[in-house]
C-alpha cells in the first residue's frame, strides 16, 4: 500500500502507486476512510455493493470515490475495506466493508465535498498502477 | 515576471496583465499588490487564469481577484463572462458548493452587552445550528414536495414558513430566489438535501459573532445600520451536499457535452456546454435550484440566530436583528454589462468572487440604490472581516465583481503541522474569541495564519476601485464545523 499526500493550497491532493487496479481501489478506500474518520479504526461490520462504470480506469476510480462520499453523506457509512469482484477496464464491481459513523468512536473530520476531475490521472505503468486525485474540501 | 512560462506584466500598483499566449482567446487580469503577487509565483492558480482564457465566447479578460488561490478548473477568486450566444457555461466555474455565500445580521447589542453572556450565546448557537460533517436537522426534515418548493423558490419559501421577515428578502442578492428547476436536480442530490437545510457544514464555513471595530464610510455604515461596537452575526455556508451532487452530476454531463460540441479543453474540470445548448439550460435550472437551497439554508440559520437572541436576551433584541445583506460567492448569472461601449448580455461566472453592483443599479433594492450593493468579505477566525459596497469601477472593469475573502496561503497539511503542538481554541480565547467546533482538525486547518491577511486583500480592491471599504468587524465568538 503506497500513497502520499502532495502539496495543495486549499484542497487535498494524493498520489497512489499500487501493483494492481484492485490494490489501487484498496488504497483509495484507505484514503477516504482517513479523510472521513481520521486515525481511529473503522470495522467492516456491514457491506455495500458498488458498481463503478466509466469510459476508462480514471473514470472508474472517480465514480468509486464519488460513491464512497455519497454513502457517507446519505447514510453515514464509513468504508474500511474493499473486495473487488470484477474489473474490466471500464467497470469495477466491488463489495465495501465498513460501519456507520459513530461520533463516540470516530474522530470528527472536515467535510470532503467531492473527488474532482482536476488533474485526475490513472495510468497503467510497466508493473504498477499510478493515480493522482484532488479532493475538494 | 515569468511564472512557469506564463508571462505576467505589471500594469499599475494593483493590476497585472497575463499576456495572451497560445490558445488563449483573451488576456488575464489579476488584481494584487506586489507582495500578494509574489506569493503567487509558481502557483497553479496562474495557469488556471490562463486555462479559463481558452474557453469559447469569453468576453473581456479572464479575471482574478487578490484572494485568488488554486481551485479545480477555474481558480478560486476567478471571474469570467461569456457571450450569451457564443459563450459557454461551466460547472467548474461555479464550484461544488453552489451559492456558497455569506450573510450578515446586525443587532441592537454592543460588545459590552454580549461579553458577559458570550459563553451561553456560543453554546446556544452551537447546539441550535448543527455544524460539522454530515450534520443534519431532525426538526426541519423536508418532504419531497417541500424540497421541490425550496429548490423552486429559495429564501421566500423559508419566510413563508415563518423563518424570518419579509424585509429580509430585499437584503438578499436576487431577493434570495433564482429561476430554479427542481426537475433538473437528480434524486441523488435531493436525497443529500433532505435533512441538511439549516446546517453550517464544515471546513471554512462558520457562524461568527463579532462587533464593528472601525468605520471607514460613516454614511454608508449608518445606512446599513452598522455602528461602532454594534454586535453582528456573520453566517458562511452554501448548498451543502445537494449542491456538491448537482455539480458532480453536471460535470458528467458537461464532459460529454464538451466532446459533442467539439470544445477543446486545457483541463477536464473546465468541461462546459454552449449557453444555447439544452445541456446548459438543464445545468442553469439545477444550479439555480441549488442556489435557492443555499439562500434558504442561510435564511434558516439566521432564524436560529434570532431564536438564540430571544433565549439569551429578549424577543425585542431578536426582532431588531436585521439582515444587512446576503451575497453569493459561487454562482453563474446572466447580467447585462457594457462591453466596449455596447450593452451586452453575458453569463458571469463568479467562483470565489462577490457581485459588487454600483449605486444606481436597477437590480438593487431602493434602500441600497444610492450607496451601492453591500459586499461582505469574511477573513480568518482570529483577525477581522470587512463590509464594503459595490462601485462603478467594479461595474466597468470586473463585470460588477470583487473579492470574496482572505484566500488560503497555507495548505491544510501545513496548517495542521503548524497547529499540532498548540491549543488553538485556548490561544484564541486568550485573545477574546470563543471557539465552538465539532472537529479539532477543522480548527487546526483554519488557523488564522493559514490565510492571507484579508486587510491586504480588501486594501487592493479598495485601492483599485472595485469595492469601497465601509466597516471592519472583529470576531468574539465562532462556531466552526
Amino acid at each position: 500500500m503506497t500513497y502520499r499526500f502532495l502539496p495543495h493550497t486549499a484542497d487535498i491532493k494524493v498520489a497512489i502507486e499500487a501493483a494492481s487496479f484492485e490494490d489501487l481501489l484498496a488504497d483509495a478506500t484507505a484514503i477516504v476512510r482517513g479523510l472521513l474518520a481520521g486515525e481511529g479504526s473503522v470495522e467492516p461490520r456491514e457491506e455495500r455493493r458498488v458498481t463503478a462504470t466509466g469510459a476508462d480506469a480514471s473514470d472508474v476510480l472517480l465514480r468509486y470515490l464519488q460513491e464512497l462520499l455519497y454513502l457517507f453523506d446519505t447514510e453515514g457509512f464509513l468504508p474500511a475495506i474493499v473486495d473487488t469482484d470484477r474489473f474490466t477496464g471500464n467497470e469495477a464491481a466491488v463489495r465495501v466493508g465498513g460501519e456507520l459513523y459513530d461520533p463516540a468512536r470516530h474522530e470528527h473530520q472536515p467535510e470532503v465535498k467531492a473527488a474532482t476531475r482536476h488533474g485526475l490521472r490513472v495510468e497503467r505503468r510497466a508493473d504498477a498502477w499510478y493515480a493522482e486525485v484532488v479532493f475538494d474540501v | 515576471m515569468d511564472t512557469a512560462q506564463i508571462s505576467v506584466e505589471r500594469i499599475d500598483e494593483y493590476r497585472w496583465r497575463v499576456k495572451r499566449g497560445r490558445g488563449m482567446r483573451t488576456e488575464g487580469l489579476i488584481f494584487a499588490d506586489a507582495e500578494l503577487m509574489q506569493d503567487l509565483e509558481g502557483d497553479q492558480c496562474l495557469q488556471q487564469v490562463v486555462n479559463v482564457a481558452h474557453l469559447p465566447g469569453i468576453v473581456g479578460p479572464s479575471i482574478a481577484m487578490p484572494d485568488i488561490h488554486w481551485g479545480y478548473g477555474f481558480p478560486i477568486g476567478g471571474v469570467a463572462a461569456f457571450d450569451e450566444k457564443e459563450g459557454v457555461i461551466s460547472p467548474g466555474g461555479v464550484g461544488y458548493d453552489i451559492n456558497c455565500g455569506v450573510r450578515l445580521l446586525r443587532s441592537p447589542l454592543t460588545a459590552y452587552d454580549v461579553r458577559p453572556k458570550l459563553t451561553h450565546l456560543m453554546d446556544t448557537l452551537y447546539h441550535t445550528i448543527p455544524s460539522g460533517v454530515g450534520s443534519s436537522r431532525s426538526d426541519v426534515k423536508l418532504s419531497p414536495k417541500e424540497l421541490d418548493r425550496v429548490l423552486e423558490r429559495g429564501a421566500p419559501w423559508t419566510v413563508e414558513r415563518g423563518y424570518g421577515q419579509e424585509r429580509d428578502l430585499e437584503c438578499i442578492e436576487a431577493d434570495g430566489s433564482l429561476p430554479g428547476d427542481p426537475d433538473a436536480v437528480s434524486p441523488r442530490a435531493k436525497k443529500r438535501g433532505t435533512t441538511q437545510l439549516g446546517t453550517v457544514g464544515s471546513g471554512n464555513h462558520f457562524v461568527e459573532v463579532g462587533y464593528v471595530a472601525e468605520i471607514y464610510d460613516g454614511d454608508a455604515a449608518s445606512r446599513l445600520g452598522l455602528r461602532l461596537n454594534g454586535v453582528t452575526f456573520f453566517i458562511h455556508s452554501g448548498s451543502r451536499g445537494l449542491g456538491y451532487q448537482v455539480c458532480d452530476d453536471y460535470l458528467d454531463t458537461m464532459v460529454q457535452a464538451a466532446r459533442k460540441y467539439g470544445i477543446d479543453l486545457p483541463d477536464k474540470q473546465l468541461c462546459c456546454a454552449p449557453l444555447t445548448s439544452p445541456e446548459a439550460d438543464r445545468y442553469l435550472g439545477a444550479m439555480n435550484a441549488a442556489a435557492n437551497y443555499a439562500f434558504a439554508n442561510r435564511q434558516l440559520m439566521a432564524h436560529y440566530v434570532r431564536k438564540a437572541l430571544t433565549k439569551i436576551f429578549s424577543e425585542d433584541v431578536a426582532q431588531q436583528a436585521d439582515l444587512v445583506y446576503d451575497v453569493a460567492h459561487n454562482i453563474a448569472k446572466f447580467e447585462t454589462h457594457e462591453v466596449e461601449g455596447t450593452p451586452r448580455r453575458v453569463c458571469v461566472h463568479r467562483k470565489g468572487a462577490t457581485r459588487a453592483f454600483p449605486p444606481g443599479h436597477p437590480e438593487l433594492a431602493d434602500r441600497f440604490r444610492d450607496i451601492g450593493q453591500p459586499v461582505l468579505i469574511p477573513g480568518d477566525m482570529g483577525r477581522y472581516s470587512f463590509v464594503l459596497v459595490g462601485t462603478a469601477g467594479a461595474f466597468t472593469e470586473t463585470f460588477g465583481s470583487t473579492c470574496h475573502g482572505a484566500g488560503r496561503r497555507m495548505s491544510r497539511h501545513q496548517a495542521r503541522k503548524t497547529a499540532r503542538s498548540r491549543n488553538v481554541p485556548k490561544e484564541l480565547e486568550e485573545r477574546g474569541i470563543l471557539i465552538r467546533a465539532a472537529s479539532r482538525r477543522t480548527v487546526d486547518e483554519e488557523i488564522p495564519e493559514a490565510y492571507k491577511d484579508v486587510q491586504q486583500v480588501v486594501d487592493v480592491v479598495h485601492g483599485a476601485g472595485i469595492g469601497r471599504k465601509v466597516a471592519k468587524l472583529v470576531p468574539i465568538g465562532v462556531v466552526k464545523g
